[in-house]
């Protein structure tokens, strides 16, 4: 009965450990992703920047950039664009024109690759003043011990003024990753 | 008999929480005030304390900006953002300048910092966003030069807070570690310090 006992205790510590749901990886998931994309949109939705807005302010034309990745994770060029395109995409475009008399245009990166490729007409988009720019920078800091290893990243988002470097908002969100042993144990 | 039943169904319970799935994508994440087992751990500087410090800064630095004279003339001086210096030895840089982004953005949602201040970048990265956004002539093709069009900052309402963070550590595997944050305001025409800080600090123990 005593042995059976002590191996029902081995069975429960065996399967505790082999089957614990602690994360293996620090690395980025959607979830992070997508927190980021909604707090930071939020944020932005919030700001001063917007609120002191009328449409008889002078025009703001936006243009967004890729975050800026310097994290030691890899973050694919879509996911950097991902992480743009949703701020952007959060806000009311059509109302933005009327109540704020602000507007986005074509990324600069989209209108080189577009041109290097053939598909854009001679000309296109040869007025393209964007006045100010949108644009984000991942960092991480890593600590690791034995199996232990912990991420701590911090992403930036940031408009600033093209004319006169002028930092309209700026916004920082944060979170850790931690993971204990190995990713294919 | 009862005990191993009891146990049975202790070790059941056991067994399907050990095993439950992780919870959603979020599995893994820890505020950032916590501090890990990786982080104890570690022979380097806490992540945790790098956060609190960072928040130590710019809560006093906003406190110190918004009575600096030169800062309280009722109109908006601009500030550039000019050389942090990173001095510690051991704080690396790609961390280095996320605390430095940690506390221009904490300076940023300051209103009693934004009363007086506004922030610009340094002519380095603007020159270098202007270029990828603008181009040379219009055309974003061409990659001219981007350096006309700006408005020149008026050197006399314009001040560069540039600091250094300095580390002082004791012990055989410095086990004791100061680490200290100085600041100082630069007037952009006469090139005079209206203002230096007595370093900020804080100090680790492991």
């Amino acid at each position: 009965m005593r042995r059976l006992g002590v191996a029902c205790s081995l069975v429960c510590a065996v399967v505790v450990v082999g089957c614990s749901g602690a994360a293996k990886s620090t690395r980025l998931t959607m979830g992070d992703l997508d927190d980021t994309t909604a707090v930071m949109a939020q944020k932005l939705a919030d700001s001063r920047l917007l609120a002191d807005r009328t449409p008889e302010s002078p025009r703001m034309l936006i243009a967004i950039n890729k975050v800026e990745n310097l994290t030691s994770d890899l973050i694919p060029e879509s996911e950097e664009w991902l992480l743009m395109e949703r701020v952007k995409g959060s806000l009311p475009i059509l109302n933005l024109g009327k109540e704020r008399n602000m507007a986005f245009v074509i990324p600069a990166n989209h209108l080189r690759a577009g041109r290097k490729r053939g598909n854009l007409p001679q000309g296109f988009a040869m007025e393209r003043r964007p006045t100010h720019e949108m644009t984000a920078t991942f960092h991480s800091g890593t600590r690791s011990s034995r199996k232990d290893r912990t991420d701590a990243y911090l992403v930036e988002y940031r408009i600033t003024d093209l004319e006169t470097g002028t930092l309209e908002w700026n916004e920082t969100f944060e979170f850790k990753r931690a993971a204990a042993g190995l990713a294919y144990d | 008999m009862k005990s191993l039943i009891a146990a049975a169904v202790g070790c059941g319970v056991v067994v399907l929480a050990g095993c439950s799935p992780p919870k959603g994508e979020n599995n893994g994440r820890v505020e950032i005030t916590d501090t890990t087992p990786a982080e104890r751990g570690s022979s380097q500087v806490q992540l945790t304390a790098q956060t609190e410090f960072s928040d130590q800064v710019a809560q006093q630095l906003a406190a110190d900006l918004s009575n600096v004279p030169e800062l309280n003339k009722g109109y908006r001086s601009t500030v550039v953002f000019g050389d942090i210096v990173n001095k510690t030895g051991v704080v690396p840089t790609t961390e280095f300048e996320a605390f430095r982004m940690r506390i221009r953005s904490k300076l940023m949602q300051s209103q009693m910092v934004l009363k007086n201040i506004r922030f610009v970048e340094n002519r380095a990265r603007l020159d270098s966003l202007r270029q990828r956004e603008l181009g040379g002539s219009g055309d974003v093709l061409q990659e001219g030069s981007a350096g006309s069009g700006t408005t020149p900052l008026n050197p006399q309402y314009t001040y560069f807070l540039n600091g250094e963070m300095y580390r002082a550590s004791r012990g055989t595997r410095d086990e004791v570690n100061m680490y200290l944050m100085s600041y100082n305001l630069t007037n952009a025409q006469t090139g005079e310090l209206v203002w230096t800080n007595s370093p900020y600090e804080v100090k680790q123990v492991r």
